[in-house]
């Protein structure tokens, strides 16, 4: 053989793999509308079809040609555009999310060991993005993904009795270096290596008093209409607090502001929102800030929405499977997301909130 | 209470990963916390809480990797935080280490080495024109391995670098030596005073062989794919690449090997061999010169090496079917002894495909029903030979000279055939080729002699070898395994292919070891 690789097979082979990886029901079939930018040449490198990317990655495709490798994973890469938006190019089996550009890679893609490194230029030419020299993704038949929206009407009884099956796939599954430590009801087995259980119990103290601010915050406002209160600036302690590429804090607000928009609290979401993103920019490093950018406007990893589908449902076979799907996200940010989203979840249920049958005015 | 921290600056990094290599750190001897956070303020605080904060810590920004280690001893913390650093950092290193060594654009590698005058290219063929033609205008020679590359396109690059006066070698060029630098494939020769253009890989390798065993070297091995002397292609580079040589102080003859041009090539090529003041030899393989020029005109690869020699040396020299007939002789006696052949089929298997086309020559003038690289079909008392280099051998596995199963099962497969009764094979050394490709034959060989014999037959094997005592495998050793394991290896591919003639037709014996070639 001659030549180092069929790239088209490769290809082929990864597409199949991608659309079973998936599993994303709620997708647009519109396609990603770059092609009146302009059409490129690809070089000499493969291409890969984008299957699936989100409406903030879309945006800042569209508005941005240059960008730069920020980080370099085993199954993505993190660009980031000069004016600081950030994208991640990846593997379908990451899941679907408002960062995530999910290209037909190979599964084996390891971008460190193709040379992709930090820094290295990203270029935008037409519906084609040019990881350095040695990726190009074509953008053209991308379906842009959404999330899934939960119910409108629940009952605070189902709402609740699910809660108690979260918490307890969280105290029997959740590892203990994050967050879950800082929940009486949700602490986990003894603290492992991995982390250090002086640590732990540190990391647990620091974020409590943040962690009981929110969560007071949250039950005051759901049962003051319209909400006169700010969070507190406890709130903001969590932001980049503790292990993981996207601290534990910034994780657990995440999951708080996604849970918010979901649910249709979107006063209470402004707030947070207002209050976490103005400190976070200064206070944790550009790919979280950009997550929580994205949670702000109600958007996170497809596997979180989906729990919280789950979450509302009469019955809830698929939490779970959810749950699961959560768990795969990092070390332990996709449990410490899970907390941010139970905290909402309780105090809706605390105040005996239902959903759509009960608005907050305007600030 | 010893504490030490390194910040990684920039330094993004897996969860899981941080959280196991932390976790490993704090197993080590000594060691009673170990952090591995990213540098964000509310971090900063915690480890500050927790005792773990140093100067170095304090340093880092959100972005950066904080490594911190508390243990009994200074030498346990600072063993630990380097055993942290190496895992997380061994990676990106790699990466970046081989980055340097990699650079990932020609212009990078020109920039990293501005002093280069050569190009070598291996990408899949529809993207080799872009890299060639990027290389040609930046005035650099290239040497294209790909293959698969479309004939207009080998058009426009050979016309672009004859235009810049500059080689382009390729497509599909497996074998070039320049200035005693062999590059592809290829087996290690002394430098020396004659030059080759080849349209043939192991064409060349093959005589670059020979002349190493006959004491002679190589000026330059210039390589320029197989199509160069097509209509279309026009012959180009073996123009350019004979003016080359023929302007080459350090050559003193030019051998020129290929398959037989097309008709309107063969008029300016035979031209430009009319101009080269110097000996030169010419083996296209299977053509016949076009008149009274000043080359001589060779129908075989090592006759080219010998003739050459020859003329290097001041020495005549004229053709024979065997270097040594009366080693033949005695050699296909010890056969017949044995007796007679229950089966009288050639099948030779081959990694070279111009030594297959070379054997295919020899063989269709000396028997009935020889079949070429056809593996059905002309059942009954007939010779197949088949170059497994070929692509439908190929496709998704390497090389035979790289991976040999492909020959191993034929060979298998020949033991259980009532219609093969010599197998005979080329073995190819060198730079890029099995480490010790005649271990597995000789394995395969004698398993299907088993086979056959077990069906009341015999099955003889003859093979030639292109290396030299200078190649990786060691010449001496391959030769010696192919001989305790009962091959007949005779000193070229033309000879192996008329001793397995004669073993299958002994009646040739008198013409054969009698008559010049």
């Amino acid at each position: 053989m001659r030549s180092w690789g069929p790239g088209r097979n490769v290809c082929r082979v990864a597409r199949r793999e991608g659309v079973t990886a998936l599993g994303v029901a709620c997708v647009e079939p519109a396609s990603i509308g770059l092609a009146d930018v302009g059409s490129e040449p690809t070089g000499d490198k493969p291409s890969f079809p984008v299957l699936l990317l989100g409406c903030p990655a879309r945006r800042a495709l569209v508005s941005e040609s240059s960008w730069k490798i920020l980080a370099v994973f085993r199954r993505s890469v993190y660009c980031m555009s000069r004016r600081g938006a950030v994208v991640c190019v990846g593997h379908p089996s990451l899941g679907a999310g408002p960062l995530n550009v999910l290209a037909a890679l190979p599964r084996d893609l390891d971008g460190r060991n193709r040379g992709l490194l930090p820094g290295a230029p990203v270029r935008r030419n037409g519906t084609m993005l040019h990881v350095d020299v040695r990726l190009a993704v074509s953008l053209a038949k991308g379906r842009l993904w959404r999330p899934t929206p939960p119910p409108s009407h629940w009952d605070p009884a189902v709402l609740a009795g699910n809660l108690d099956a979260l918490a307890s796939e969280i105290r029997r599954h959740a590892p203990p270096a994050g967050l879950t430590q800082a929940f009486p009801n949700l602490r986990t087995r003894t603290p492992s290596a991995g982390f250090g259980s002086e640590l732990t119990g540190r990391l647990a103290h620091a974020a409590g008093p943040g962690i009981e601010a929110l969560r007071t915050w949250l039950e005051s406002v759901t049962s003051a209409e319209p909400i006169h209160e700010a969070p507190p600036a406890a709130v903001a302690s969590l932001i980049g607090l503790g292990p993981g590429l996207t601290p534990s804090g910034d994780d657990v607000l995440g999951g708080a502001l996604i849970a918010l928009r979901a649910l249709g609290w979107r006063d209470a979401a402004d707030a947070l929102a207002r209050r976490t993103l103005a400190r976070a920019r200064s206070r944790t490093h550009a790919i979280s800030y950009a997550h929580l950018v994205c949670a702000a406007a109600g958007e996170g990893a497809a596997a979180l929405h989906d729990t919280l589908v789950a979450l509302c449902s009469p019955a809830a076979p698929r939490l779970g499977d959810c749950v699961e799907a959560v768990a795969a996200i990092g070390h332990s940010s996709g449990w410490d997301a899970l907390v941010g989203l139970a905290l909402v979840a309780s105090a809706a249920i605390a105040t005996g909130w239902a959903g759509a049958s009960c608005r907050v005015t305007p600030q | 209470m010893p504490t030490k921290s390194e910040v990684l600056p920039s330094f993004y990094q897996d969860s899981v990963v941080l959280m196991q290599i932390a976790g490993q750190i704090r197993t080590r001897p000594g060691v009673r916390q170990a952090a591995v956070f990213m540098g964000t303020p509310a971090n900063h605080a915690l480890l500050g809480d927790a005792g773990l904060a140093t100067q170095e810590s304090l340093k880092a920004r959100p972005e950066d990797l904080i490594l911190t280690v508390d243990a009994e001893t200074d030498a346990e913390a600072a063993s630990a935080l380097a055993a942290a650093r190496e895992l997380l950092v061994a990676r990106r290193q790699a990466v970046e280490r081989s980055g340097a060594l990699r650079p990932r654009t020609l212009d990078s590698a020109l920039r990293m080495l501005p002093g280069a005058n050569l190009v070598a290219i291996s990408v899949p063929g529809p993207y080799a024109k872009a890299e060639a033609m990027r290389a040609l205008k930046r005035g650099r020679h290239v040497f294209l391995f790909s293959d698969n590359v479309p004939v207009q396109d080998e058009v426009d690059l050979k016309q672009e670098a004859w235009k810049r006066r500059l080689l382009c070698m390729g497509p599909d060029c497996g074998t070039a030596y320049l200035n005693g630098t062999g590059i592809g494939f290829y087996n290690v020769v002394p430098k020396g005073r004659i030059g080759c253009v080849a349209a043939s890989g192991t064409g060349l390798q093959a005589v670059a062989s020979r002349l190493a065993a006959l004491g002679e070297g190589l000026s330059h091995g210039i390589g320029v794919g197989g199509r160069d002397l097509s209509a279309e292609v026009g012959g180009t580079m073996t123009l350019l690449a004979l003016e080359a040589l023929a302007l080459d102080p350090a050559t003193d003859a030019v051998v020129l090997i290929s398959k037989p041009p097309h008709h309107d090539v063969m008029l300016r090529l035979d031209a430009a061999l009319q101009r080269i003041p110097k000996p030169t030899v010419v083996c296209c393989l299977g053509a016949t010169s076009p008149g009274q020029g000043r080359a001589r005109w060779v129908g075989e690869l090592d006759a080219a090496a010998d003739a050459v020699v020859a003329a290097v040396r001041g020495q005549d020299w004229s053709p024979r079917p065997f270097s040594d007939p009366d080693d033949v002789r005695r050699r296909i006696g010890r056969l017949r002894e044995l007796g007679p052949m229950a089966a009288s089929g050639i099948l030779g298997l081959f990694t070279g495909g111009t030594l297959a086309h070379e054997a295919h020559l020899i063989l269709k003038d000396l028997l009935k029903g020889v079949i070429f690289n056809r593996r059905s079909g002309g059942e009954g008392i007939c010779h197949r030979l088949l170059d497994l280099g070929a692509d439908e051998y190929t496709v998704g596995r390497p090389h035979p000279m790289i991976d040999p199963q492909v020959r191993i099962d034929l060979i298998r497969e020949a033991g259980r055939s009532p219609h093969v009764g010599v197998l005979l094979l080329d073995l190819v050394l060198g730079r890029g080729a099995h480490p010790n490709p005649a271990a597995p034959l000789v394995a395969a060989i004698q398993q299907a002699r088993q086979t056959a014999e077990a069906g009341g037959r015999r099955l003889a094997a003859v093979a030639s070898v292109v290396g030299t005592t200078l190649d990786p495998q060691g010449l001496s050793a391959q030769r010696t395994q192919l001989r305790d394991g009962g091959v007949e290896i005779l000193p070229t591919n033309g000879e192996a292919a008329r001793f397995a003639a004669l073993i299958v037709k002994p009646d040739l014996g008198l013409s054969l070891l009698e008559a010049r070639r």
